[in-house]
């Protein structure tokens, strides 16, 4: 389908039957393309098609209220004026709700109006609502971007568990990596109104088909001029490749491909780059460790073992085998 | 001089006590019809956008500016038997002016422009995804409306009646032209005030202009209330 936009044309084919995560800039069209399949937003020209039927395109439009969506709305959208009762029921067709108002924890607040509720509170009762309406077609517009990031992890499990046992296709809005891959099977990218890029979110990781992409996902982007086996970095130095290239390339370097050491390994196999430790991020049962401007991500255990505090001098390396160099005339 | 005992005498005269039943019929009825009719035209003009949308919400102001003895004369020569409409309405057997539908005629034409106002306003602070939530769980546009957006305008909404009503139980200048003062059907409490203050009736007068105050004084301290409420309570 496609919608003229202001700066650029919404073009969008897509097909999903698991939960597919949609990612990109903001103001790529992402909540843009869920408006479209709700209804909300009438595509200039193009199909959407749901379980067989059709809701709009050869002269089809069915109304939003007809199509079985459930929407979850950025700031959640709860009726101020109901409780959360009243809103969980509001799409319910009066069926009883107090089986999901339990699934979600919410029983014990089945009277209390929205504005008392906490953050996650309000993202449960949001799903449930959406949930009640018993969608055939779920679409998540960054159901986790309201909360606190303390809260945010445990959410994300919670609602990737709920994608799962619905088994309803949903798309999911969102603009952190881990979270894309953690609710989603596939990652679509959009840039200006476009999908770029569509696969799994290890694929985005090891071969980002853009520059956002490979920021987006943390991949390690070193953009220079190769000659040969050598590339001359921008930002200065030169790092070794596997396979010879001339021109102006991207090497782009996995961030679990990447080892942190306190001294240089006497390997001419190695590219070495020393820098200062920027941060320490955990993330799972990993550590991300950025050392000038470079992602490596490690085991806790080496992260402990190497007392990594930020400030501290080390040198960060990897095989020239395992980057993969692409042609920034092309990317 | 004006003592407690004029009030009360004033209060007990017929005159004062018809002209504050006509009033309050009048201006209740009034109320009703710009509350009925004007709740969805003010909800449709704040949430659609259609070609010639600012020219009707202009139509729909120009009685706010309009003098209200000019809006009198207009609704006479609309509504009058030799008016634009009149030949055709005392066919039907309907003669409007100097009656009590003149009145509340009068009193919606100059006041419901008001409550519209205050209406579209607060319907366009409404946010968008509430609306657009309701419709993706399955509400049709008339349950979006009575069942989301005017619980959630309904402040404003109680704001924008309170202010049409009082405008229209304060309004003389259209009242006078077009439904003349009979006292008993169409003499209104401001127009009985005028008339018993040139007619040295001033018991009356004084007594209506004491109800009148305490009026306009609970209205406005029921608006500043329900103001006070919505903004104490931030959407969600």
């Amino acid at each position: 389908m496609t919608l003229p936009l202001r700066d650029f044309t919404l073009d969008a084919a897509l097909e999903t039957a698991g939960t597919l995560a949609v990612i990109g800039p903001s103001g790529a069209g992402k909540s843009t393309l869920l408006r479209l399949l709700a209804g909300l937003v009438r595509p200039a020209s193009g199909e959407v098609e749901c379980g067989g039927r059709r809701w709009f395109g050869g002269g089809v439009d069915v109304p939003v209220e007809q199509r079985r969506i459930g929407y979850l709305f950025q700031d959640y959208a709860l009726f101020p004026h109901l409780s959360v009762q009243g809103n969980v029921a509001f799409g319910a067709d009066g069926r009883d709700v107090s089986p999901l108002l339990e699934q979600f924890g919410v029983a014990h607040l089945r009277s209390a109006r929205p504005r008392q509720l906490s953050g996650g509170e309000r993202q449960r009762v949001a799903l449930a609502r959406a949930l009640a309406r018993r969608p055939q077609l779920l679409l998540l517009d960054e159901p986790l971007s309201a909360l606190d990031p303390a809260t945010r992890g445990s959410v994300a499990a919670e609602l990737g568990e709920v994608l799962r046992q619905e088994g309803v296709p949903a798309l999911v809005v969102t603009h952190a990596y881990e979270e894309a891959v953690s609710l989603a099977d596939h990652v679509a990218v959009i840039e200006r109104g476009r999908i770029v890029q569509l696969g799994a979110g290890r694929e985005l990781l090891e071969s980002p088909a853009t520059p956002f992409v490979a920021e987006f996902a943390g991949t390690n982007m070193l953009s220079g001029v190769a000659t040969g086996r050598d590339v001359a970095l921008d930002r200065g130095g030169s790092v070794r490749i596997a396979d010879p290239a001339h021109g102006a390339v991207a090497v782009l370097i996995a961030p679990w491909q990447i080892t942190v050491a306190l001294r240089p390994a006497d390997d001419s196999a190695l590219n070495h780059i020393p820098g200062r430790v920027e941060r320490v991020v955990p993330l799972g049962n990993r550590v991300r460790v950025v050392v000038a401007g470079i992602t490596a991500e490690i085991t806790p255990e080496s992260a402990e073992r190497l007392q990594l505090l930020p400030g501290a001098e080390v040198v960060v390396a990897w095989k020239a085998t395992s980057a993969r160099v692409i042609s920034r005339t092309l990317a | 001089m004006f003592a407690k005992g004029d009030l009360a005498a004033g209060l007990r005269s017929s005159v004062a006590r018809d002209a504050l039943l006509v009033s309050f019929q009048t201006s209740l009825i009034s109320l009703a019809a710009m509350v009925l009719v004007g709740t969805p035209i003010a909800y449709l003009l704040a949430t659609r956008d259609f070609p010639g949308r600012s020219l009707v919400v202009t139509l729909f102001e120009l009685p706010l500016v309009l003098p209200p003895a000019v809006a009198g004369l207009g609704l006479f020569f609309a509504f009058g038997r030799r008016g634009l409409l009149g030949s055709e309405l005392s066919t039907l057997g309907l003669e409007i002016p100097f009656t009590k539908l003149a009145v509340v005629l009068a009193m919606t034409f100059v006041a419901a422009p008001l409550y519209l106002r205050q209406a579209q306003s607060a319907f366009a602070a409404v946010e968008p995804d509430l609306l657009a939530a309701a419709r993706t769980l399955g509400a049709g546009p008339g349950r979006v409306f009575v069942r989301v957006a005017v619980p959630v305008a309904g402040e404003g909404l109680g704001v924008g009646a309170a202010l049409g009503w009082a405008r229209a139980l304060g309004e003389f200048g259209a009242t006078i032209i077009f439904a003349g003062s009979l006292q008993g059907v169409t003499q209104t409490a401001p127009v009985a005030i005028y008339l018993g203050f040139e007619g040295g009736q001033s018991d009356a007068a004084f007594a209506l202009g004491a109800v009148m105050i305490a009026i306009s004084a609970a209205v406005l301290l029921a608006v500043k209330l329900l103001g006070g409420r919505s903004s104490r309570f931030a959407p969600v």
